[in-house]
């Protein structure tokens, strides 16, 4: 009898788990015909200590031919993905939200930088930055990324590698 | 609450039977303690007239640069015609403004996160600070400073 | 009068005029709304320009598509809450209601409205003031939100349900 009513609850999980409805990953619902997404901006500085960055991000959804009847407007562009929000990184260096132009908010490109002069600085792979976009629903974004400074506590520049990654779970 | 009074709130404004000593009063909850100095006022509208002078300048200069460009260009072809081998001029390399100078503060040549970074550093070390690092006029150098120069950093049209 | 739409066509035909009107029109409740979130006049101010800024930076080329009000509010937000940020790592609330500077004695109206406003949630505070100091109706909240009406309409009323159950701002509400 303990036997059957455990089968029974296993196989009664697994009808639940296999019928619950499944959200994208990665993404939050908009109003209709837009999703928000967060990328998270990653920079690998090997074995030099972080203590300034400044990057370009420039985010396009590729072109569609405009439907019959509807030809988009020049004055009236939007761009399609848009930028909503900034978010610091993961090290307490790079916590706080980094500086940007207010004017990217709402467009699809920003540059973006901050600094710190503590002692306690990040190194090797670390998440810098998270911008949140407003995107499209049935597009996927590419992204154009652009270093332009990576420095240690001497404001001496080193090469590293930037990066990004998409979804919820970082 | 019955449903029906809780549908009704929702189709209508729910705040009909507020007093209008609500909205007074929480005006002067929020209520900025002093008023805005017209320095402000000045710089918003210089910047309006900054911005709109230059299209109306670059119009005038319109009817004579579209030829002008195109004879120059002609001129230039020909001469490197006449040249085999010889190379139009190179482009020179874009000169910072006056005021981007002076925000370039680690003289790098190009106004980056590094210049702010430079800045609060020396701050933060107490070391001897140029008076055109003031860049807020407030008379003194400080973190604001440091925010005015990132900011500069990370503007989208730097207008170098 | 002009109307801000003529000004907006004005401004995008090159007028420098018309966008000081503009600015002068709505300067003092961008600066009320920045003070609302930065407690500061310092940053208030920066705040108060840097959204004009942002705003000329739209001309030529700027299509109003819904009231200027509608438009400035998330420009404001945003600018002052990212401000905040990097000058004071930590501090949480859309607005600055816990920097308030207190009254003599809580017994005030003032204080008293004041700790009522506390007790909503900041969502529930956002959008009535939103509504009563702002002075933006609420199609319009929703648009400046990015929220569904139905969600603003059930804010203002949870949030005005609780004040008029609270013995210290009971008497703001009218009578049945």
């Amino acid at each position: 009898m303990k036997r059957s009513a455990l089968t029974a609850l296993v196989v009664a999980c697994l009808i639940v788990t296999l019928l619950a409805p499944r959200t994208g990953k990665g993404s939050r619902p908009g109003k209709p015909g837009v999703r928000f997404a967060p990328v998270h901006i990653y920079l690998d500085s090997g074995n030099a200590p972080l203590a300034a960055y400044q990057f370009e991000l420039v985010c396009s959804v590729p072109v569609r031919a405009s439907q019959e009847g509807n030809p988009p407007k020049a004055d009236h562009y939007e761009p399609a993905v848009k930028i909503v929000g900034v978010e610091g990184g993961q090290h307490p260096a790079f916590n706080n939200a980094p500086y940007y132009d207010p004017a990217a908010l709402a467009n699809n490109r920003i540059i973006i930088a901050a600094f710190s002069t503590g002692a306690d600085l990040p190194k090797g792979r670390t998440r810098i930055a998270t911008i949140h976009l407003q995107i499209p629903s049935d597009t996927e974004p590419e992204y154009e990324l652009k270093l332009a400074v990576a420095a240690d506590a001497d404001g001496r520049e080193f090469p590293a590698e930037l990066t990004l990654e998409t979804g919820e779970d970082q | 609450m019955p449903m029906n009074e809780e549908r009704r709130q929702f189709d209508s404004e729910p705040d009909l039977r507020v007093s209008e000593r609500f909205s007074e009063d929480l005006g002067r909850l929020f209520a900025p303690d002093r008023p805005i100095p017209p320095d402000i006022d000045r710089a918003v509208a210089e910047a309006a007239r900054r911005r709109f002078a230059r299209p109306q300048r670059r119009l005038w200069w319109l009817r004579w640069a579209v030829p002008a460009t195109a004879a120059a260009a002609i001129a230039i072809a020909c001469l490197w015609w006449a040249q085999p081998g010889a190379m139009p001029p190179a482009a020179q390399s874009p000169q910072l403004s006056q005021a981007a100078k002076e925000t370039d503060i680690d003289g790098n040549g190009r106004v980056d996160i590094l210049d702010a970074f430079t800045l609060a550093r020396h701050i933060e070390a107490r070391q001897p600070a140029e008076a055109m690092w003031d860049f807020n006029g407030d008379g003194l150098i400080d973190r604001r400073d440091v925010d005015t120069v990132a900011l500069a950093a990370v503007r989208l049209n730097k207008g170098v | 009068m002009q109307s801000d739409r003529e000004l907006i066509d004005a401004i995008n035909a090159g007028d420098a005029d018309a966008f000081e009107r503009l600015y002068h029109r709505y300067r003092d409740w961008v600066y009320r709304l920045a003070w609302r979130f930065t407690a500061n006049r310092e940053d208030a101010l920066d705040v108060l320009q840097e959204t004009f800024t942002y705003l000329l930076k739209k001309f030529p080329g700027f299509v109003l598509t819904a009231s200027m009000t509608t438009f400035l509010y998330p420009v404001v937000k945003h600018t002052a809450l990212n401000l905040r940020a990097r000058r004071s790592p930590g501090q949480v609330g859309d607005d600055v209601l816990g920097s308030l500077p207190v009254p003599e004695s809580s017994q005030t109206p003032r204080g008293e409205l004041a700790a009522a406003l506390r007790a909503l949630s900041a969502q529930q505070r956002e959008v009535v003031l939103m509504r009563f100091v702002d002075g933006l109706p609420l199609h319009e909240i929703s648009v400046a939100l990015d929220i569904p009406l139905n969600t603003v309409k059930s804010r203002l009323y949870n949030a005005l349900r609780t004040l008029r159950d609270d013995p210290r701002t009971r008497d703001y509400f009218l009578g049945e």
